[in-house]
Order: structure tokens, then C-alpha cells, then sequence
């Protein structure tokens, strides 16, 4: 389990030696009986430190660092647990300073026991006060080795695009991280990107299953890397003005593509197991073109933010692309301009719906005047197992984003 | 597995002597006995001595409904000749709300599913419960969180105060 950042996994022996082969007859005094036999003074029983420390532990390595140290001072029983912890998460936010971030984190690793795995590594660099200042590569990379001397295997960093291009090449030659998360939160201020290329030739981290990018990462860059990765499953990717989204790997089953900008965008999706694909565009994109090679695709979640004349062709091809789909939930858009005159979102003239041999259930938003109810009858008429059917009349767009 | 393993039913015996007749499926989801199972496969009466009835029958009631919906996505994916196994991130929405409603439970009890999840080794249950513990510990200060859990302070002001001064920024209101 990828995020099972727990007593399971990270103390496998202590574990294991305490509870799984505790024998479940003769110990039974071994472990205080479950259940509520303490009925009478229910209130004051304090159950959280009755539990055994490697399951303490294991509820601290789900809370950000800042509130595990604050169980230090909870009892005796909590002083110091949090150096225990399988994970280290800290945010900038946290601390009036980057320089006090930096050196609390350090400290943070200083006191942290070496002997426990540190199974997670998660930092915010980003600070509402100070949001020009980045995280320094010396520090940032010093903690991620660090980390990976301790068994790191889940790496979340949320920092300056500047930072995630230099501590790119780093983070690629750690062969233990299982899943990896960049979250570049300056993205959306950058305009005129070039991309150059980030991924080298060769690399040794291989074994991700997970990869959650919003990040300057061209297309052709990350199916490179894809292609490198023999147990990749989830990829979550938010692309950056860029007007051509091209993706394929070989293992992936769950993708979510969420594309935000003002250029026409054209999708040519490969995944042969892909099972799950959530496509969200906004703003003012126009999906122009669409292609896809997805076979095995069981639900999908589409929802763009605008419907434009014209955009039926790419529509079309798109659910040719995933007419397998057993679950859909689509959002065609609201209408823009929200005045013109109604057109038909789904069909393309002269052209009939792709038949839909598996679906059961769909969720339909979109405006439904006549063209819209023609659209609907079609594809109602295309689908012979559909069991559940939903729909929202969507004219106008309720907020604005501008 | 053969197929009429699955019908095979399996007696539960909670620590105040209730019985619960569970299919063997269900009772697999337990690794712990799972694995006494795979030891010993004639065994049909597990007693379960740290395990009280009230718990024992939720932790049944969890199992009994991941075992329901993994068996309907797994006729679907045969359904359609698929080979693989379904998503794990698929958004199993109604899996997600049932076991957000199967949250709802007061800290004693939370806490005894903890230990009962961990003792029988029901991995999702485990996560869950513990997502939950740590969620009521987030953002909390330490007051807040020894109210939560009824934990009695038991150092001293001085030592208190040591523990707090080693990391001050932890405690301090930032957000």
C-alpha cells in the first residue's frame, strides 16, 4: 500500500514479534481486552495511551511534524515519541523566517532516530508572506539524502519551479522512492515557458508507482520516463501552457490530467491498461483534437468549463476514444458566449454517436434545449445496459473566473 | 482460491463468549486468521480473547462490505475480459462515504478498533482508523488534544516546560 506509512511497514520486526504472532489463546492478558468493558467511567479512560507505541507511533507519522512534537507534552507517555515518527513533514508556513524553516528542519533530522525508517518526506516550501523566497538546493537536497540513507520511499515537495528544476536531477537517482510528488505552486505565474529537456538518458529511480507532477515538465519528457518505469500506476499531471498533450505508458492505470490556459489543446492519450481517466480543462481551453488508445478504460471523469461552437468534432472522437467506459461523468461546458444560439455539443453534423456497448451509469451536465435533447436521445439510443442516468441543465456559468 | 472455499463458514468468538458466524471470506480479511487458517485448514472456531463482541461485530460489519464491493468490481473486470485487477485509486465514492460514516464512532471506541484492526491485521481498517485518530490531533494545541483523548497530564510544569522550549515553533499559533 503506498501510503501505508505505518507501524506495519516500518517495524516490521517489533511488530510482528508483539501482535501477529502473539498467540491468540494463551496471552490473552498480554494486550488490555478490546472493547468497552470500562463502561461505567467512560470519561475519564484515556484509550490513546493504553495503545502500544508502534501504534502511537503510527498515528503520529499521519500528522504534519509541527503536531506530533506537540504530543511531546501531551504525558510521559508522549515525551519524545515524534522522533520515532516513520515520517518528517514540515512546512514553511509554519515559521516566520526561511532561515528558522531551514534550521528547524535540520534540527528536526538531527533528533530524529536513526534507527526508524523514514518512510516519508514531505515539505511545503510555500509561505504566504514571503513567496519569492526558495527553498536552497543545498539544504533541500542534503534532507532528501539524508532521507533516502533511512528508507525513504514517498517524497512529497511542494517548492519553487527554480528549485524542482535543480533538485530534479537528484531526486532521479534515488532507486527507492515508490511514489513522488512535485507540486511547483509558482506555476501559474509563469508565462512564455521553453522547455528544455529534464529527463537524462539514463536514470535509476525505476520503481515508482505513483507520480503526481504540477510541474514544467514537457509531455514528450514524461512519457520518457514513463517508459522507464516498470510498476507505474497512478499519474496525476498538470501540464503548463502547453498546446499538445501527448502521453503513453505501458503500465499505468489510473491517469488524471487536469490542463489550464488559453491555448487550444489537442490530446493523444496511449495507455493500453489504463482503467481510470479524469480529464479536467478550464478555463477557456478549447479541446480542438483528440485521440486515444485506452482499451480498458472502465470509468471516466471529463469536465471542461467551456462549451464552444466547434468543438463537437473533438468531442466526437474523444468518446470514440473511450466508448468502452463503463461509469462517465461529463460536463460539456458552459456556453460562451453564454447568448449564442444553442448547438450541438455531442454530435458533429452528418455524424452518428460511437456506440457505447458497456456503459451503466452516466452523469450529464450540459445544456439541455433542443440540441442538447437530440444529443441525449442519441446517445441514449447508443448505450443498450445503461442503468442509472443523471442530469444537470447548465446554461450560464454561475461564478466567473474573471 | 477454489471457489467453494468461499461458502465455508468460519464461528468468531468474541473475549465475552458471543459467537459470530462469518463466511470464510470475510474472516481472510483478517491476515491474522488468515494465517491461522493456512496453519491449520480444519479449524471452524476461532477464539478471539482480546476482541470484545461491540468491536468484534464492527470489525466484521467493515469486512463484510470491502469483501462485498472487491467482489462486485471483480465481476465487472471479468465481465469485460479484463485482466487486470481494478484501479486501486478508482474513486470508489461509495466504499469512501461508507467508511466515513463508519468513522463516526466516539474516541474509545476508535481507539479499540485501532487495536482490535491491528491485532487482527485488517490493513484498511487499520489505515482508517488511524487516519481518523490523526485527524483529531491536526491542527489541535496540546490542551485541545489531551481533552479530545481524556490523557492526563502527568509531568511537571518544569518538564513541561523543557519539552516545550527544545522546539518552541511547534507550539506556537501560526496558523
Amino acid at each position: 500500500m503506498l501510503d501505508g506509512r505505518g507501524a506495519t511497514i516500518n517495524n516490521p520486526d517489533q511488530l510482528r514479534s508483539t501482535l501477529t504472532s502473539s498467540p491468540l489463546i494463551f496471552h490473552s492478558d498480554f494486550f488490555p481486552s478490546v472493547g468497552m468493558d470500562h463502561q461505567h467511567n467512560e470519561e475519564e479512560v484515556d484509550r490513546l495511551s493504553e495503545l502500544p507505541e508502534p501504534l502511537i507511533l503510527h498515528i503520529i507519522s499521519y500528522v504534519p511534524t509541527k503536531y506530533g512534537i506537540r504530543t511531546s507534552v501531551l504525558s510521559r507517555r508522549f515525551r519524545n515519541l515524534w522522533t520515532a515518527s516513520s515520517s518528517l513533514e514540515l512546512h514553511r508556513s509554519h515559521f516566520s523566517t526561511g532561515y528558522r524553516f531551514i534550521k528547524t528542519t535540520n534540527d528536526c533530522f538531527r533528533r530524529h532516530d536513526p534507527s526508524v525508517q523514514l518512510h516519508r518526506l514531505c515539505l511545503k516550501a510555500h509561505s504566504s508572506v514571503t513567496a519569492r523566497m526558495s527553498l536552497p538546493f543545498k539544504s533541500s537536497s542534503d534532507w532528501i539524502s539524508r532521507a533516502s540513507l533511512i528508507g525513504l520511499c514517498d517524497l512529497s515537495l511542494h517548492i519553487h519551479t527554480d528549485t524542482f528544476e535543480r533538485l530534479f536531477p537528484f531526486i532521479l537517482s534515488l532507486p527507492s522512492l515508490q511514489s513522488l510528488e512535485i507540486h511547483c505552486f509558482d506555476i501559474d505565474n509563469i508565462r512564455n515557458y521553453s522547455f528544455k529537456p529534464l529527463i537524462p538518458a539514463t536514470f535509476l529511480l525505476k520503481d515508482l508507482k505513483k507520480l503526481h507532477l504540477k510541474a514544467k515538465v514537457s509531455c514528450s519528457d514524461l512519457t520518457l520516463f514513463m517508459a522507464q518505469q516498470t510498476r507505474l500506476e497512478y499519474l496525476y499531471f498538470e501540464p503548463v501552457l502547453q498546446s499538445t498533450i501527448e502521453l503513453s505508458s505501458q503500465t499505468l492505470k489510473v491517469l488524471k490530467i487536469i490542463s489550464s490556459g488559453l491555448e487550444p489543446v489537442s490530446v493523444n492519450l496511449s495507455f493500453p491498461r489504463l482503467e481510470f481517466l479524469e480529464l479536467k480543462m478550464q478555463v477557456t481551453i478549447l479541446l480542438q483534437d483528440f485521440q486515444g488508445e485506452m482499451p480498458l478504460l472502465r470509468w471516466v471523469v471529463v469536465k471542461l468549463s467551456n462549451a464552444i461552437v466547434g468543438g463537437a468534432p473533438a468531442i466526437g472522437s474523444m468518446l470514440r476514444s473511450i466508448a468502452n467506459v463503463k461509469e462517465l461523468t461529463f460536463h460539456t461546458g458552459y456556453l460562451l458566449p453564454s447568448d449564442i444560439p444553442p448547438f450541438h455539443m455531442l454530435t458533429e453534423p452528418g455524424k452518428e454517436l460511437p456506440a457505447f456497448p458497456n456503459l451503466r451509469s452516466i452523469k450529464l451536465s450540459t445544456c439541455f434545449h433542443e440540441e442538447g435533447i437530440q444529443d441525449l436521445i442519441c446517445l441514449l439510443q447508443n448505450a443498450p445496459v445503461l442503468e442509472t442516468v443523471k442530469l444537470d441543465h447548465v446554461v450560464t456559468e454561475p461564478l466567473s473566473p474573471f | 482460491m477454489a471457489r467453494s472455499s468461499t461458502e465455508n463458514m468460519i464461528t468468531l468468538m468474541s473475549s465475552d463468549g458471543e459467537e459470530f458466524m462469518v463466511t470464510e471470506k470475510v474472516a481472510r480479511e483478517c491476515t491474522t486468521i488468515r494465517n491461522m487458517l493456512e496453519d491449520d485448514c480444519v479449524i471452524t472456531n476461532i477464539p478471539l480473547p482480546n476482541v470484545t463482541s461491540d468491536i468484534l461485530s464492527m470489525v466484521i460489519e467493515y469486512c463484510m462490505e470491502h469483501v462485498a464491493a472487491a467482489e462486485k468490481a471483480a465481476a465487472e473486470t471479468a465481465e469485460k475480459g479484463s485482466s487486470s485487477a481494478p484501479a486501486a485509486a478508482k474513486a470508489n465514492k461509495d466504499l469512501e462515504e461508507w467508511d466515513k460514516a463508519f468513522m463516526n464512532v466516539d474516541v474509545y471506541t476508535l481507539c479499540d478498533l485501532i487495536l482490535a484492526a491491528n491485532y487482527l491485521n485488517v490493513s484498511g481498517l487499520l489505515d482508517l482508523t488511524i487516519q481518523t485518530a490523526a485527524n483529531l490531533i491536526k491542527g489541535k494545541s496540546p490542551e485541545q488534544i489531551r481533552k479530545t483523548f481524556h490523557i492526563q497530564n502527568d509531568l511537571s510544569l518544569e518538564e513541561e516546560e523543557k519539552i516545550r522550549s527544545q522546539t518552541p515553533w511547534a507550539f506556537e499559533k501560526s496558523e
